[in-house]
């Protein structure tokens, strides 16, 4: 696009935002999506302002890519196109908190620490903890499904969304579900963008299932020479009478240590929460742990379970998969790792069947060991997405993999609800 | 098209025994749980098999006829119900478990599997959590057409949150398996729409859930109040303290009474003005804790009593009352209509108060037997089916107290759906966008609208007008 354009394009955003809400040409750059920069990044001020540039959009056939914190922002398909970013750091007001129906309603843009904050005075939380919740937007988390370990317990963002609302494609809002934690009443359409990337609009509003705080946590760790000792321990936790809020694995590299580990996050009741981290502990001792032991720098390990490799390495994979097949996934990505010479750092929520791979190395191995891993995920029932990945890999391997289920359909509600295909073209699963 | 040529070919795809034609058997098939509508529906479709469905559903769509998914028929607001004289595809052939994997806590069974019959034959300390009254008869695939609830889901969830994978067969009859066994797959979560989309969608021919582990203990306690609005409260304040009770529900003093003078009277003082009962899940340790902070928030409003059942046997005749207080109160007159609004917790007091005046201005008995602890409502509504003014009283009634809750708040509706029985209030609760959104969505999977007609989605907006909005107030009679 010619120079004159871009600053056109600036000044009518302007016109709705604000010049001081618009940044053009240069300053563009940090938005940029798998390197596509885009011509301007808008700032709006309200959901008004938001309708408005999707209008505009809609007008001028400009390709839009929300953006809340960009924590997760290297997820998706190389875009197709991209003409303007629409940022909603903004959009950040708390909207409604009924303790006492542990629901809350915010806005899209607000950070995931500031929503904490906000149940914290009444002693409660939302239950998801992606990484990064300090920048991590709750619509972008939303946007992207992102999770961490708490999911084992209460669920993924779908489970937790009782209410959206949504711009559409032509600036148009529409809401659906309710203010109460029990409802039939029309579509889930929150189901159709948990996970959309923007692909069929943008999040604007979100009302959430809290929980209240547990009244007490503690976490412990089991270490083993082998994975499969590991494995073996974590299925044994899950099957038993145990209720932790998260259960790990943690590969050597993960742990700085020689040994896998097995950590359990325990939250609940303060004679619960005893109780249960001993029985863990004894468990472990009897199942031939190295060492088994509470953690008081807890919150430390599941940082490193969250992100194994702390945000460094080039690419992050991850494998869903049925339980059973975590473990041959984990040891797979190591054998990978060792053929291919990359460094890898693994993790997995292992009552959840996620398992993330961070790998660093030259991009043409990277390529080769996420194809294999891949393969690996599928062969157990599952599949494998790259959450981050350089653009160079991201030719060589599709971030989705294959959709097995319903891409028909999903082309359909692509047409429906973006016809001209401007909302985050091409970087959702199957080219949507 | 010719009737006896659509017959002949439908037996052709599924086999003598499998379609019904005759009007002595089409009766059954006229309505569901919901028993104000009627239609009256062209055939009733059998098949055991997902290839069946899928060619039952091609030959449909080649021949432009509608249809209707069915499951077990137990359904309250009318879903599956043959509009526009469509074809029943019934489901309750399939009814097959066809894996257990206790490794991976997961089970695949097919649409027609009774909910009650799956948490039997798993065993092992492993069960399917979602547990919604009418389990004994209910289908697994009409549980994930309503993404039904009951009375455990307030701390344990719904279908949705319980069911990984679906198999369905869309409405031009292409197969597709949306989900897994594993928690997420590439691509847009159609699953979690098909959950709870009313058949709207497709036939749904599989199904992948979660088990989870019985908890290790649970406590039942009945809680005798004077007041309805000392009980309500109570359930607010729970919620509040921290405490989610795995099951928190009441019965006002009408279905007290006619719990206690049936065949399956429980126990309940018959001159309280409410029960609760409350039960506890989860590991032996944590009780104490829960209990003292119960049993103190049901002191602070004045609990008569607080009952803790002893053993297994106290608390099933505990349940007993609950479970069959809806066949109790129905008992009460020569017919009954049950309502099913939702509302924040914390409005119970006000809407149940409205309920009464209500009551007293249609000259109608209403009991209440309800989830109290997500806020749902279930007004019964008993009257005399040969009072020839009553149908329109109680329908007058039900609409009133439906918005009732929507003003209040709340929802449409917290397990049953909307159906037909509550098309027409949609607006209320929708606007026309959002009902847009909903058809544009539904047009992806459903293109020309033969599966499952006329439900969901108010008749007096086409889908050129999905904007017309209907005042409060100005409530349409649901025929």
């Amino acid at each position: 696009m010619a120079v004159a354009t871009t600053s056109q394009l600036a000044q009518r955003l302007g016109a709705i935002v604000s010049a001081r809400h618009t940044l053009a040409d240069e300053a563009a750059r940090p938005y940029a999506i798998d390197g596509l920069v885009p011509q301007a990044v808008a700032f709006p001020g309200s959901v008004g302002e938001l309708c408005e540039l999707l209008r505009l959009a809609q007008q001028d056939k400009l390709a839009v890519c929300p953006w809340g914190g960009g924590t997760e922002i290297s997820f998706g398909n190389l875009p197709e196109r991209l003409d303007l970013v629409i940022a909603l750091p903004r959009l950040n007001q708390l909207l409604d908190h009924q303790p006492e129906d542990l629901i809350a309603t915010a806005q899209a843009g607000m950070t995931l620490h500031t929503f904490q904050a906000h149940l914290g005075v009444h002693n409660q939380f939302l239950p998801l903890d992606p990484p990064c919740p300090e920048r991590a937007t709750l619509g972008g988390m939303a946007a992207a499904s992102s999770s961490g370990l708490l999911r084992l317990r209460y669920g993924l963002p779908r489970d937790l969304i009782i209410r959206m609302v949504v711009a559409g494609a032509g600036g148009t809002l529409s809401a659906s579900g309710a203010k109460v934690v029990k409802n039939v009443a029309g579509f889930d359409m929150a189901k159709l963008y948990v996970g959309s990337l923007g692909a069929l609009g943008i999040i604007t509003e979100m009302t959430f299932r809290v929980r209240p705080r547990p009244l007490a946590r503690r976490s412990a760790l089991a270490r083993f020479s082998q994975l499969e000792a590991a494995r073996s321990m974590a299925l044994a936790v899950i099957h038993s009478e145990l209720l932790p809020e998260a259960l790990e694995i943690l590969s050597p590299r993960t742990l700085g240590n020689e040994a896998w580990g097995v950590l359990a996050l325990f939250g609940g009741g303060p004679e619960i929460v005893a109780a249960h981290a001993k029985r863990f502990i004894d468990r472990a001792g009897a199942a031939g742990a190295q060492a088994a032991e509470e953690v008081s720098a807890g919150e430390l390990l599941l940082e490193q379970a969250r992100r194994p490799d702390g945000g460094v390495a080039a690419v992050l994979a991850q494998a869903s998969v049925p339980l059973t097949g975590v473990a041959p996934v984990l040891a797979v990505a190591e054998q990978l790792g060792a053929q291919q010479s990359c460094t890898i750092w693994s993790a997995a929520h292992f009552g959840s069947g996620a398992v993330l791979v961070a790998a660093d190395g030259p991009e043409p191995a990277l390529g080769q060991l996420l194809l294999a891993l891949r393969q690996s995920a599928v062969g157990q029932g599952g599949s494998l997405v790259l959450r981050r990945a350089p653009e160079g890999v991201k030719r060589q391997v599709d971030v989705w993999g294959e959709v097995t289920g319903g891409l028909t359909v999903m082309r359909r509600l692509k047409e429906n609800f973006d016809p001209q295909r401007i909302l985050s073209p091409g970087r959702l699963a199957g080219g949507l | 098209m010719d009737h006896t040529k659509l017959i002949s070919d439908l037996i052709r795809v599924v086999g003598q025994g499998a379609v019904l034609y005759r009007p002595e058997e089409l009766l059954v098939y006229e309505a569901d749980g919901h028993t104000i509508d009627k239609a009256a529906p062209r055939a009733i479709v059998l098949p055991s098999s997902t290839e069946q469905v899928s060619q039952v559903l091609r030959y449909l769509h080649q021949t432009g006829i509608p249809f209707v998914p069915r499951g077990a028929g137990t359904g309250l607001s009318g879903g599956s119900l043959a509009l526009e004289n469509g074809v029943v595809v019934c489901t309750a052939r399939m009814r097959r478990i066809l894996e257990v994997d206790i490794p991976n806590l997961r089970a695949v069974v097919e649409p027609g599997v009774a909910n009650i019959r799956l948490s039997q034959e798993v065993g092992h300390g492993y069960a399917y959590a979602p547990d919604p009254s009418s389990q004994a008869a209910c289908s697994i695939g009409g549980n994930v057409a309503e993404n039904s609830g009951g009375p455990h889901c307030l701390k344990h969830g719904f279908t949705t949150n319980h069911v990984l994978g679906v198999e369905l067969v869309l409405p031009e009859g292409e197969v597709v398996m949306l989900g897994g066994k594993a928690e997420e797959y590439p691509g847009l979560d159609l699953r979690g729409f098909v959950i709870g989309s009313e058949g709207t969608l497709g036939v749904v021919t599989k199904v992948m859930v979660r088990l989870v582990r019985v908890p290790e203990a649970v406590k039942t306690l009945l809680a005798v109040f004077d007041t309805v609005d000392s009980a309500t409260r109570t359930v607010s304040d729970i919620i509040a303290a921290g405490v989610i009770p795995s099951a928190l529900e009441m019965m006002d003093h009408v279905v007290i009474q006619a719990v206690e003078r049936s065949p399956v009277a429980a126990g309940y003082p018959l001159d309280a003005a409410a029960v609760l009962l409350i039960e506890l899940d989860g590991p032996p340790e944590g009780f104490d804790w829960e209990m003292a902070q119960v049993r103190e928030i049901c002191q602070r409003h004045q609990a008569r009593e607080v009952r803790v059942a002893k053993d297994d046997k106290e608390r099933a005749l505990l349940w007993r009352g609950r479970k069959h207080a809806i066949g109790a109160v129905g008992a009460l007159a020569t017919a009954f209509y049950t309502q099913d609004g939702v509302i924040p917790r914390k409005r119970l007091p006000e809407l149940l108060a409205l309920v009464a005046d209500v009551a007293k201005r249609y000259q109608l008995t209403i009991g209440n037997v309800f989830h109290a602890g997500d806020g749902n409502l279930h007004p019964l509504i008993v009257y005399d089916a040969n009072d020839g003014d009553a149908p329109r009283r109680v329908q007058q009634a039900g609409g009133e107290i439906m918005a009732a809750c929507v003003a209040a708040g709340g929802s449409l509706s917290g397990e049953h759906g909307i159906g037909l029985e509550k098309r027409e209030y949609m607006p209320l609760l929708f606007s026309g966008a959002d009902l847009a959104a909903m058809a544009q969505a539904r047009a992806a999977f459903n293109p020309d609208g033969r599966c499952n007609p006329g439900k969901v989605f108010p008749t007096s907006t086409g889908c050129g007008e999905v904007g017309a909005i209907t005042k409060p107030g100005v409530l349409p009679a649901v025929a």
